[in-house]
């Protein structure tokens, strides 16, 4: 048997056992009643969503907000390191602040951003910029030192001013750590939009899921969740064919 | 360049003239925020704009977000990103106003608390508050009145609980049966079929708290910003406010709607309505016993000092202008 | 002193002065945003009245015995698919895209499942770093240069001893730099959840903080938690710099 279809039979070995876990678990009622569904049920909300008129306007919210904070986070995330990232000392003091900041838990700002951009999509599109600004940023930073610090120089020597130095030199030589940068910021800027939205909010995906958890509609709940992971993953797809597609041209 | 400038110029006016037409038959838009929707104190108004729409005769558009109470529906109003804050703790709104929020107490929304409860699941050993030293004891959301008549009740019970914040009635209740809390709450109609299949035990009441029965235990609020800009409309709001009340205690429309949204039967719905929520106790105004909350808000280190008679004055001085 | 330290100091100074000046003049409420030496007076209260610290080493301790649970399986089932290279290239892109899945998104089920307490939330911090630690777990044994494999095994040397005497020590290094993102994973997870959940350490005191309309300290909380924790990722990895030295 070769190799990849050796793989695909583990692959399909392991998605049966584990559909048939969890449908285990969930009729055995080890677990108090129903906080693991049965896939059946599962799959059936979710249908009942996507046919539910109702359902798409909390879709378009929440996108809403992901799209406009992710935009928002994604350009600030670009333009600080290109603006700012060649001048002697201060760029790398801020890229040292932005790898230092990366890590922590950004969750902490939301009641911050909830007291100043108010209850309604303002705190969450601020959510989601703040979230997608850092991998950006971080990225962005990483790429620019990765520049041929010879065609820099040539660039330098040539006059050049910030703005050519940004479109000609770097912008082409750093799409590809960028877009992955950006990859990575766009899911989380999903996670803080849905976050926020779980936290206050009446309307949105993250307010879908909390209220049916609050009403123990748990199948419901678990349907939302699958929508958003496979809305997810398309969107991580996109990128990565978009920086497939880039890295040819 | 000339022609697009002018085709630009054109549809610029053109969009200028419908706005101000719109704006001039437009209805004013009030943005509320209102918690635990399907209790009949907070969703009466629902079902008068449903059957009646009082408010949008009244020119009032109303949009209302729906929160799980106490201080998430207070930052709303306070950072002024909602107008209106109905059915909120008194308990709750006395410190920031005292802190110089932009928050200000605009009529009485509940006085007395015949309509919220503490129960536990069937076969829980706490038989009365008095059980419940060291045990969890669930509220709505800090600042709201489940959170302070808790607090009472276990004063009043001499005991010494821990309080977790539950969120909703719904919510509670799925905390209550899967046993993350001890001791939970609910109002009105919440958990009514659970009660009546045995599947949970009533333990206390919030009027059980000696001299509650008077004490305004939660108020409608605005952004004080809002009140001050926009007063007339305010007015009309809780005109309108008081018309849809009236409705609501006499035509069975309203029973039949808050049934069907709780789920049981409108007689339920009318003894259970009648029982809890006794139209007087629903009176815009006056503040009742003002000076307990403060007191209260002291207690909870809400307040450093309390207010004097003028500053209570002073607080509370809108709910008369606004009659 | 470097020049890019103390140029890093004049930068939070200069941060802090451009936030005063945008409170002092009143263009922004005092409420919505204090001014800085407001905020820094609540947090010294915080600290004094025991709010700040007990929180944070709450949430440190949850985090560590989160980490803990997820290095034990996550090192054990990096090395399986190390070893049994099949199933490493099987699982390889699936587990690539669990890395970035929001799993905190299923913070109530745990509620349930564990009940309203710590151990809820040592769950959500294990099963969020655990992927990222299987990961770099066999990335990490992976990167040990195959030479040193073929002499040792030339040796006819056992699998057991290639294990103890050549892989571990070879992958060591790459194992703590594996369970630095699991570190990272885990706390912001821990916070995360003790902030929704509205019980737990330092996430819950900014909550609590922002519920009791006390907007200075909430300031000071978040504030001191991205600081406490940039200084908990900033340890590991003059740890883990220290063991690869040795």
């Amino acid at each position: 048997m070769s190799q990849s279809a050796r793989i695909n039979l583990i692959r399909a070995i392991t998605l049966v056992g584990l559909w048939l876990a969890w449908e285990g678990l969930a009729r055995s009622g080890l677990l108090y009643r129903g906080v693991v569904p049965s896939n059946f049920s599962v799959l059936a909300a979710a249908w009942k969503l996507l046919t539910d008129p109702a359902f798409y306007p909390h879709v378009l919210r929440t996108s809403q907000e992901v799209g406009v904070g992710f935009v928002i986070g994604a350009f600030f995330g670009l333009a600080l390191p290109l603006l700012i990232g060649r001048i002697r000392l201060v760029g790398g003091v801020v890229d040292n602040y932005v790898q230092v900041l990366a890590p922590t838990p950004k969750i902490v700002f939301l009641p911050v951003l909830l007291v100043l951009f108010g209850v309604d999509a303002g705190s969450k599109i601020a959510m989601g910029a703040a979230s997608a600004f850092f991998p950006v940023a971080v990225e962005t930073f990483a790429a620019l030192r990765q520049v041929n610090p010879v065609l820099v120089n040539v660039a330098r020597s040539f006059n050049a001013t910030l703005w050519q130095s940004i479109t000609k030199l770097d912008l082409p030589s750093m799409a590809q750590p960028v877009l992955s940068g950006m990859r990575l910021g766009l899911g989380v800027a999903i996670v803080g939009v849905l976050l926020a939205e779980i936290k206050l909010s009446n309307r949105g995906l993250g307010f879908l899921t909390i209220n049916f958890y609050n009403a123990f509609h748990i199948p419901d709940m678990y349907a939302v969740l699958l929508i958003v992971f496979v809305f997810a993953a398309v969107a991580n797809a996109l990128i990565s064919w978009l920086s497939r597609a880039l890295s040819k041209g | 360049m000339k022609p697009i400038k002018l085709i630009l110029s054109s549809l610029l006016a053109g969009a200028v003239l419908a706005a101000s037409l719109g704006a001039a038959n437009a209805a004013e838009k009030i943005r509320v925020a209102n918690s635990q929707k399907g209790i009949w104190a907070t969703t009466f108004i629902l079902y008068a704009e449903e059957s009646k729409g009082f408010f949008k005769e009244a020119g009032i558009d109303l949009d209302i977000l729906w929160t799980n109470g106490g201080a998430d529906t207070q930052q709303a109003i306070i950072s002024g990103s909602l107008d209106l804050g109905l059915n909120t703790g008194t308990l709750g709104v006395i410190g920031p106003i005292a802190k110089g929020a932009l928050l200000t107490i605009i009529a009485a929304a509940m006085t007395g608390s015949s309509d919220i409860f503490w129960y536990v699941p069937a076969n829980s050993a706490i038989k009365t508050f008095k059980n419940t030293d060291g045990k969890s004891i669930g509220y709505s959301r800090p600042g709201s009145s489940s959170y302070s008549l808790a607090l009472d009740l276990a004063k009043a019970a001499g005991v010494k609980p821990k309080y977790v914040s539950t969120g909703g009635p719904a919510a509670t209740l799925t905390q209550a049966l899967s046993g993350q809390v001890d001791v939970s709450w609910a109002a009105d109609l919440f958990g009514a079929n659970e009660l009546i299949d045995g599947k949970i035990c009533r333990i206390a009441v919030g009027n059980d708290v000696p001299g509650v029965k008077d004490q305004t235990v939660r108020v409608h609020v605005a952004n004080t910003n809002f009140l001050k800009q926009h007063t007339a409309l305010v007015k009309k709001f809780l005109a309108t406010y008081q018309k849809a009340l009236d409705w609501a205690y006499t035509d069975p429309q309203a029973i039949k709607l808050y049934a069907k949204m709780n789920n049981v039967s409108p007689a339920l719905a009318k003894k259970v309505r009648d029982d809890n929520y006794p139209k007087m106790a629903m009176a815009l105004r006056p503040i009742g016993d003002f000076k307990t909350s403060v007191d209260q808000a002291v207690a909870l280190k809400r307040l450093d000092a309390p207010l004097t008679p003028e500053q209570m004055k002073e607080t509370l001085r809108y709910v008369d202008e606004l009659k | 002193m470097r020049t890019s330290t103390l140029l890093s100091f004049a930068g939070i100074f200069v941060a802090v002065s451009a936030w005063h000046a945008t409170v002092a003049p009143g263009w922004v409420s005092g409420y919505i945003v204090p001014p800085p030496l407001e905020v820094w007076l609540e947090g010294v209260k915080l600290v004094r009245d025991g709010s700040i610290l007990p929180a944070f080493l709450l949430t440190l301790s949850q985090t560590m015995a989160a980490i803990a649970i997820a290095g034990a399986f996550g090192i054990v089932c990096g090395w399986i698919l190390y070893r049994h290279r099949i199933l490493g290239l099987a699982y390889e892109t699936w587990l690539g895209a669990l890395f970035s899945a929001p799993l905190i998104l299923f913070y109530p089920i745990l509620m349930v499942v564990f009940g309203r307490n710590p151990s809820a939330i040592v769950a959500m911090g294990a099963l969020a770093s655990l992927v990222p630690v299987i990961l770099q777990t066999r990335a990490g044994l992976l990167g040990v240069r195959p030479v040193l494999l073929s002499v040792a095994r030339s040796f006819n040397a056992s699998e057991a001893q290639v294990a103890r005497k050549l892989l571990i020590p070879a992958a060591l290094p790459t194992l703590f730099t594996g369970l630095r993102p699991g570190l990272i994973y885990a706390m912001i997870n821990v916070v995360a959840m003790a902030y929704l959940a509205n019980f737990g350490g330092l996430g819950f005191l900014v909550g609590e903080l922002y519920d009791r309309f006390d907007i200075p300290g909430m300031y000071a909380a978040a504030l001191f938690t991205i600081v406490m924790s940039a200084m908990v990722f900033w340890g590991a990895e003059r740890l883990e710099v220290w063991i690869q030295k040795t």
